[in-house]
């Protein structure tokens, strides 16, 4: 899962990297202007938004984004704990509103809501064929018995799921190794690739020549 | 004690009917009294004048004209006619102008009152030896000439009374009700709710009232909702490092020197809240004294210097003569201040140069930095008071708020620009009153 801080404060923002980073790829930046330039060109499962930046309102620049179409989803991170600031927030399009200080648990629960909401499921169960992935738990089974992946290919593997069944880019596969403008290098995604279909079985995962891979009910 | 403007206005109106009333009543009866007198009088010289005359032999009732002569004189038939009667007790003949055969009572001379044909006469009767002359009016006569004078007494009485009244309840529409619906306005007005007065009138002194108390509520208005983003921006400040500290220690190897910087930024935040209640708290003014500022600049810079040497920062200092009205303490607090930001925003290698000189003879004190300076929108929102404070990163922290107050306090003004000799960098220029 690739995530994208937006925090401007550089301890709190060292904060959330630090615990985010044992879970999820995460890239931080620390204003809306980086923020604009990141989500066009990276997918990102979910964006963690503080709202007071030094460039302008996080709230006002989710709505412009909100009005050209992006669909990732949103959770605010905020001091600012009025009824109207929240109203605001989530009537702009956010997903969800989180009031600093807040509990590392409740963060951690919040983005495994937003990522299950993502993926379409509602029960945290992702699912191609009889291969399944808990979302809250980061865990893959394949009939029912579950999956020791290396990390590299566990967050291939996510990805895909999120997915399902649908085509997944080379690029964003990428992505989600190294971050932005990181992993040139594609010889090493074909190498965790070929480490993944050893473990789940090579059926399980298509080559679309090209493009990308896709998941494939077996 | 408080009086009830409406009762006095209702004790008015009714103070103006009676007086119109009473006056009316008390000019009838006067004028009934007095116009009966002169009746009296007229009928007492005529009968004198009458028995005067048969006395002298000059007229006889005997004489077979005396009749005619008489209902030619005072008349018979119109409502003004009097009613004379002619007794001559001797020859014991009774003649007058209208018939009737009523005896004489008594003979002597006074004021008589008789009944004819259902209607009262009053008159004078004068007697002279055996004559005795009886001259009266008709009651229907004396009632008509009173309605006339009533009629003539009560109209004006009437038109300017229902004038006074007309004119008391245009006052009271234009200012005491509109003061009674200001009042239910504003009580229905709250520190959430504080929209304007609507109530309308056409008296000047109400509208004008009502427009200061709505530029009251405005101030007030602006004043709230300023507290309220300062109470917000407070705890924005406070719950960031406290977020910081959680999400630290609940892991499983927290970052002392993270948590131990966290909780100095939280000591200092609470400092600067205190120096801002304090000069909230408004009794600065009245302790203003003159302030060599050349002076204070000089000391504070002293003390200032060398954590902008451990920072890397070079000072440059022109320091020319300027005096204010001001605080000292205050005035030190402005400057560490701006000089704190200096120290927040500018690396290492930057300069600071601050510029102290009276211009047009006002006190101008100038710090100007070759740091990273502002974005033009930030500056906007800096100049026009609306940019919110924020210590992180980039921001000017509640230094800002402090400065701010400290200036307003001294009516000095500060403003920020990008520096003149640089690029970028920050200029503060705070310019107080001449």
């Amino acid at each position: 899962m690739y995530l994208l801080l937006v925090e401007d404060d550089l301890p709190l923002g060292n904060a959330l990297l630090k615990l985010l980073r044992e879970r999820y790829r995460v890239h931080w930046i620390r204003n809306l202007t980086a923020a604009s330039s990141h989500v066009d060109t990276a997918e990102y499962d979910a964006v963690l938004l503080d709202i007071g930046l030094p460039d302008g309102d996080g709230i006002e620049w989710l709505r412009s984004m909100r009005n050209r179409g992006w669909q990732t989803p949103v959770l605010i991170l905020s001091a600012r704990d009025s009824l109207d600031d929240r109203i605001r927030g989530l009537d702009t399009g956010a997903d969800d509103y989180l009031v600093k200080p807040f509990e590392k648990e409740e963060l951690l629960a919040r983005i495994r809501v937003l990522l299950r909401r993502m993926a379409g499921s509602g029960h945290g169960v992702l699912s191609v064929g009889d291969l399944h992935y808990s979302v809250d738990k980061q865990q893959f089974f394949l009939c029912d018995v579950p999956l020791s992946l290396p990390q590299m290919e566990s967050q291939i593997l996510a990805v895909l799921m999120q997915s399902g069944e649908r085509p997944v880019s080379r690029e964003r596969l990428t992505q989600q190794l190294y971050g932005i403008g990181g992993g040139t290098d594609s010889n090493t995604l074909d190498v965790h690739i070929h480490t993944l279909r050893k473990h789940i079985g090579k059926d399980r995962i298509q080559t679309l020549r090209g493009f990308g891979y896709r998941l494939a009910a077996v | 004690m408080t009086v009830r403007l409406s009762r006095i206005a209702v004790l008015l109106a009714l103070v103006l009917v009676l007086t119109a009333v009473g006056s009316a009543v008390a000019t009838y009866v006067v004028a009934k009294h007095e116009f009966r007198a002169v009746l009296d009088h007229d009928l007492r010289k005529q009968s004198k004048l009458l028995l005067g005359l048969i006395r002298k032999g000059q007229l006889s009732p005997a004489d077979p004209d005396f009749n005619g002569l008489i209902e030619k004189v005072f008349r018979s038939q119109d409502e003004e006619a009097i009613w004379v009667n002619i007794y001559d007790t001797d020859a014991e003949q009774h003649v007058s102008n209208f018939a009737n055969d009523i005896a004489l009572g008594q003979s002597d001379n006074g004021k008589i009152e008789l009944e004819l044909d259902g209607n009262r006469w009053y008159g004078y009767q004068r007697a002279d030896g055996p004559i005795v002359v009886q001259l009266l009016r008709s009651d229907d006569h004396l009632a008509a000439v009173q309605d006339e004078i009533l009629e003539d007494i009560q109209t004006p009485l009437m038109i300017t009374g229902g004038l006074n009244l007309l004119i008391l309840f245009a006052l009271i529409g234009m200012t005491l009700w509109p003061l009674i619906r200001l009042g239910r306005e504003i009580e229905e007005r709250s520190p959430e709710s504080l929209a304007p007065l609507t109530v309308r009138s056409p008296a000047h002194e109400v509208m004008v009232f009502r427009q200061a108390l709505n530029r009251l509520m405005s101030d007030v208005n602006d004043a709230l909702g300023r507290e309220r983003q300062f109470a917000n921006d407070a705890a924005h400040e406070l719950r960031t490092p406290l977020t910081t500290l959680k999400l630290e220690l609940s892991g499983d190897q927290p970052d002392l020197g993270v948590v131990k910087s966290e909780i100095d930024r939280l000591a200092d935040l609470i400092d600067q809240l205190l120096t801002l209640a304090r000069v909230d708290q408004g009794h600065w003014r009245r302790n203003f004294k003159p302030v060599d500022l050349e002076a204070l600049c000089s000391t504070e810079l002293e003390r200032l210097e060398p954590g902008l040497v451990d920072c890397g920062i070079t000072l440059e200092t022109r320091l020319g003569h300027a005096q204010v009205r001001g605080d000292e303490v205050l005035l030190a607090v402005l400057l560490q201040n701006l000089v704190a930001n200096v120290l927040r925003h500018c690396g290492s290698g930057s300069r600071l140069c601050i510029d102290l000189a009276t211009r047009e003879g006002a006190a101008t004190l100038r710090i100007a930095d070759d740091g990273p300076g502002i974005d033009p929108t930030r500056l906007e929102n800096l100049n026009a008071g609306s940019a919110r404070f924020d210590s992180r990163g980039e921001g000017l922290g509640l230094g800002l708020s402090i400065c701010r107050k400290i200036t307003d306090l001294h009516g000095a003004t500060l403003t920020f620009s990008p520096s003149r000799d640089s690029e970028s960098g920050l200029t503060v220029e705070i310019r107080f009153p001449a």
